[in-house]
């Protein structure tokens, strides 16, 4: 498999305060990764340092082999629009836009795509995410999941070669949980690459990959393998279980 | 998808759009009204010039004189083209009765000295308001428009002059349009008769004056000129006051340029103002959008695009802002220009006035759009990462808005309230070269001057009263070029004593001078500095002792305790204190009618205020403006920041709500902090402008070049100087007041229960 991301000992301090403490972890192409730890353990932090949203105090970033905090400002925005997708706990979608405006958004600044080849995009998108009945809507006559989509498509628009999401199921309730991991489980079968953070084991059962973090260092990590639904009862015993040992 | 961005933010935000497209035309109509009327007085002043054509050089003079020697003097001096010397029948003030629809006026109260003149031939025309040439038949009149609002005058109002046994009447059927004497500042005024009954009257009454008048190839020739006109070894005919082209345009154009000038200054508060207003209007809508803009950084947009988002908006909105102000000032436009109407008359929008006034709009919308660029540009340096997780970003002080609107509006009232209670302090004639009195007297120059002035120190030394008499000589000096100049001189024991000066002090010797601001820049002496001084045969070495403001004589004045025996005297001026509790007014009209004619007789306040009369109407125009503009800016602030700070607060207040607190005590609260805040604004915008803002009047007066260097505001307060600085707070009070009704509209369950 080809290496998407190597962080080789990456630290990060914020105030002289250490996040995060000589960090390596490397994501492969086509692999879902889950980051999980105690809340204030540096996941989060982790995530934005290595999608090039935050720069490392040391250490450095290879994305797709080219060092990562060697580009400007300007470079990392065009590689994080072009090639990265995040979700976030809330949708911040911009309210003076529809929902669909607010998907399109991200391919016009791209301009990857034609206008057609573009909106035929957001259709399919919105389509597979089942939003597709609230295009025009007012972003704030929508339901809590319906936003969630609406930030995954406008993730996807631009066909991401990585998604990142930091705890993109945290602020919704169990039903559009679900929904929203088959959504990205479905994501990941078409080959796009997966790097969430969650405290949710739920979330966490789906990836092939789990990492551990604890004050700022991985203490451990563990292999789930491909998910597979009929599975699923055993793959959570078996991370509840690693979990415990975590201390989680 | 910036077209429907900007359509719905305009139908969801339409009161703080509204405000700031309000704004923007506020500021921009301000500003371009202020440059129409710099631009109309302006070429007003060109065009109504370019017709009546008056002198470049002029020289008063009563008594006998050779106009072949003027003649064999202009054919030999090099560089002019023209000359003319105009006969000018003095008469007072008390000989002229107007009677009209409103009753019967005499002009005894006025302080300018009054000619009936015919019209001139080719050059120094007296035009009407359509700048022609005014021609009228026997017993017709045209009196100066500068008087018409002061003494109510129309076409038809019968004029009756009358002088001793003789009377003579006239219709008023125009008002003269001068030139050379347009305004109050100038000491003469000319009312225009026919040529018949100039002829009728001449030698018949009054006194006669002429003036002699010159043209040249260039302006500039004129004070060469006068410098050779006054070295005249054949004596040239100069007894009364020379003036220069320049000083006549700049007498002219005064008061309306002080009126355009106190424009500018409130339109630069006001966008001032506009700028904070957007630039909290832009923090607080970015920051309530704050996550949203981290998302967008987050996912790669890049910064560019960010700002669109929101610089699109105010593009749009500072955009219809500039039109509407643009508008507003054109049709404006006519209601700024009357005095300068009166005085000038009509004067249209000329097509470069309009372009120029485009170009304003234009470089108000470009800089003003660079500002909010600026602000928005903030967003350039947000972390992503505490955008994202800490919601941190762009939070501004709490009641930033407030104090500095607060300060800014007082400012804007104190200054132009401050500078009128300066103009209106019975102090403020020590600038016009005169100490503080109740009364002035003075006795013009003619034939009968010495007659006079014993009738008059004979009456006084049976009066009770203290006074100083001035007796003004003229001597000559030389500039600091070596040139030789008139110098006029007011001579008397106590001369210089009292009034406000730059530098030094009155003359305490008999060899000491204390020179006007002008004067001593003329002659480029300071204090200490030796000035000779040359009378007929005579030469005198004085030394300079001190440099004052004046306003009088076009500000070139000097004064000395010598009193030059010998020399005939110019003018006399009497500076009078009556006895605690008598009234000066009163005093004064009994004194007129003891004395009778050939005496200007005038309370102190009123002759301040007919010398500076269009100035300091024309400020408290302004003054009332700005009054106005500040209450309307302080309402629209105090409504859009409550109704924002409501919005953003919601969740809070809600809160504070479901603990159990009452809608009238969070309301009393909100209150209670914003008009601690604003009190405080106010204060230090008062206490800051009373500090300094003497300092940028005496830049204002320094710039108009009026002899006035350094004004001090009194120390006492009046009732507007107290109270005005303070109106906002009550605007304040009463907005607030209103608009915190709205908390009752929050309600609880909405707020806890959302995200």
């Amino acid at each position: 498999m080809d290496t998407m991301i190597q962080a080789n000992k990456i630290s990060k301090e914020y105030d002289g305060n250490p996040v995060l403490t000589d960090v390596t972890i490397s994501i492969q192409k086509g692999e879902f990764v889950v980051i999980m730890g105690q809340s204030g353990c540096g996941k989060s932090t982790l995530l934005y340092n290595m999608s090039g949203m935050d720069r490392a105090t040391s250490g450095k970033v290879l994305w797709k082999g080219k060092e990562l905090y060697e580009l400007g400002e300007k470079e990392l925005s065009r590689l994080r629009l072009s090639e990265m997708g995040f979700v976030f706990q809330r949708a911040n979608l911009l309210k003076n836009l529809s929902i669909e405006e607010n998907i399109l958004f991200p391919g016009l600044q791209l301009k990857k795509m034609g206008k057609k080849e573009l909106q035929n995009r957001v259709d399919l998108l919105m389509r597979e995410m089942g939003i597709d009945e609230i295009r025009k809507q007012d972003i704030k006559k929508v339901s809590g999941g319906q936003l969630q989509r609406a930030a995954i498509c406008r993730a996807l628009i631009n066909e991401p070669e990585v998604l990142f999401g930091d705890e993109p199921t945290g602020a919704l309730n169990a039903g559009t949980t679900g929904e929203i991991l088959a959504l990205l489980d479905d994501i990941h079968q078409k080959g796009t690459t997966i790097v969430l953070v969650t405290h949710d084991a739920n979330v966490a059962v789906r990836a092939d990959r789990v990492i551990y973090l604890a004050d700022g260092s991985i203490r451990d990590e563990m292999m789930l393998g491909s998910y597979e639904k009929r599975e699923e009862e055993n793959r959570h015993g078996k991370l509840l279980a690693w979990l415990g040992e975590m201390g989680f | 998808m910036y077209r429907s961005l900007l359509i719905n933010d305009l139908r969801k935000n339409r009161f703080s759009n509204l405000v700031v497209t309000m704004f923007m035309s506020l500021a921009v109509a301000l500003l371009i009204s202020g440059m129409v009327l710099t631009g109309q007085v302006w070429s007003s002043i060109q065009s109504l010039y370019e017709v009546a054509q008056p002198p470049h050089f002029l020289q008063m003079h009563k008594g006998e004189f050779n106009q072949e020697d003027i003649d064999a003097f202009n054919e030999n001096y090099k560089g002019i083209v023209d000359w003319q010397t105009v006969a000018m029948i003095d008469i007072y003030g008390d000989e002229i009765a107007v009677a009209g629809k409103n009753g019967s006026v005499t002009l005894k109260d006025c302080s300018l000295d009054i000619g009936l003149v015919k019209q001139n031939p080719r050059k120094d025309l007296l035009l009407n308001a359509n700048r022609e040439k005014i021609v009228l038949s026997k017993g017709e009149m045209a009196v100066p428009v500068i008087l018409k609002s002061t003494y109510g005058f129309s076409v038809g109002d019968r004029v009756t002059i009358a002088e001793k046994d003789r009377k003579k009447e006239f219709v008023i059927t125009d008002f003269v349009y001068d030139a050379q004497m347009n305004s109050t500042m100038c000491s003469s005024t000319r009312f225009l008769i026919s040529d018949a009954d100039f002829d009728e009257l001449q030698g018949q009454i009054g006194e006669m004056e002429y003036i002699i008048e010159a043209w040249f190839e260039n302006t500039d020739m004129a004070s060469d000129y006068q410098a050779a006109y006054e070295q005249d070894t054949a004596q040239m005919p100069r007894n009364g006051q020379a003036v220069t082209y320049s000083m006549i345009f700049l007498l002219s154009a005064l008061t309306d340029l002080i009126f355009a000038f106190l424009i500018f200054l409130v339109s630069a508060l006001i966008l001032v103002i506009a700028f904070i207003c957007m630039k909290y209007t832009l923090l607080a809508t970015m920051q309530e959008d704050l996550k949203e803009i981290g998302t967008m950084k987050a996912i790669g947009i890049p910064h560019e695009a960010i700002k669109k988002l929101y610089l699109g908006k105010m593009e749009l909105l500072l955009g219809a802002g500039t039109v509407l102000g643009f508008l507003i000032s054109m049709l404006l436009s006519g209601k700024g220009t009357t005095h300068m109407t009166d005085t000038f008359g009509k004067q249209p929008l000329s097509a470069p006035t309009i372009l120029l006034a485009v170009f304003i709009g234009v470089c108000t919308y470009v800089i003003t759009v660079a500002f909010c660029s600026g602000v928005i540009g903030k967003t350039k340096k947000l972390n992503v990462v505490h955008t994202i997780v800490n919601g941190e970003g762009l939070r501004e002080r709490k009641y930033g808005l407030i104090f500095g609107v607060m300060f800014m509006v007082s400012a804007m009232i104190t200054l132009p309230v401050w500078i009128v209670h300066t103009m209106e302090d019975n102090h403020f004639v020590t600038y016009a070269g005169f100490p503080v009195s109740d009364i002035l007297i003075e006795v013009p120059q003619g034939e009968q001057l010495e007659e006079r002035n014993e009738t008059l120190a004979d009456f006084l030394s049976k009066e009770k009263v203290i006074y100083e008499v001035n007796r003004r000589v003229r001597l000559e000096t030389c500039d600091a070029d070596g040139k030789k100049k008139s110098i006029h001189i007011d001579t008397g024991m106590n001369a210089g004593a009292g009034i406000a000066y730059l530098n030094g002090g009155c003359p305490q010797n008999t060899d000491e001078i204390a020179l006007s601001k002008l004067q001593a820049d003329l002659l480029g002496k300071e204090v200490g500095d030796a000035i000779t001084l040359f009378a007929e045969d005579s030469e005198y070495t004085f030394r300079v002792c001190g440099i004052y403001q004046d306003v009088t004589s076009g500000g070139y004045t000097a004064k000395a305790k010598m009193d030059f025996p010998g020399l005939e005297a110019e003018n006399y001026s009497y500076t009078i204190d009556i006895e605690d509790g008598r009234d000066a007014d009163a005093v004064t009209e009994q004194w007129k009618g003891t004395l009778g004619n050939g005496y200007t007789i005038l309370p102190m306040d009123r002759f301040v205020s007919q010398t500076l009369g269009g100035v300091v109407s024309q400020v408290e125009g302004v003054c009332n403006l700005v009054v106005f503009i500040a209450v309307v800016l302080t309402a629209m602030i105090v409504f859009l920041f409550l109704r924002l700070r409501i919005v953003r607060e919601a969740s809070q207040i809600a809160i504070q709500k479901a603990m159990g607190l009452t809608c009238g005590r969070i309301q009393k609260r909100e209150l209670k902090d914003l008009l601690w805040v604003a009190l405080l604004g106010v204060l230090t915008g008062n206490m800051v402008t009373v500090m300094f803002g003497d300092d940028v009047a005496s830049m204002i007066f320094r710039v108009l070049g009026l002899g006035i260097e350094r004004l001090k505001f009194p120390a006492e307060l009046s009732v507007r100087t107290a109270l005005l600085p303070y109106l906002p707070l009550a605007v304040v009070a009463v907005v607030g007041m209103a608009v915190l009704q709205k908390i009752k509209e929050i309600q609880v369950i909405e707020y806890l229960n959302a995200e």
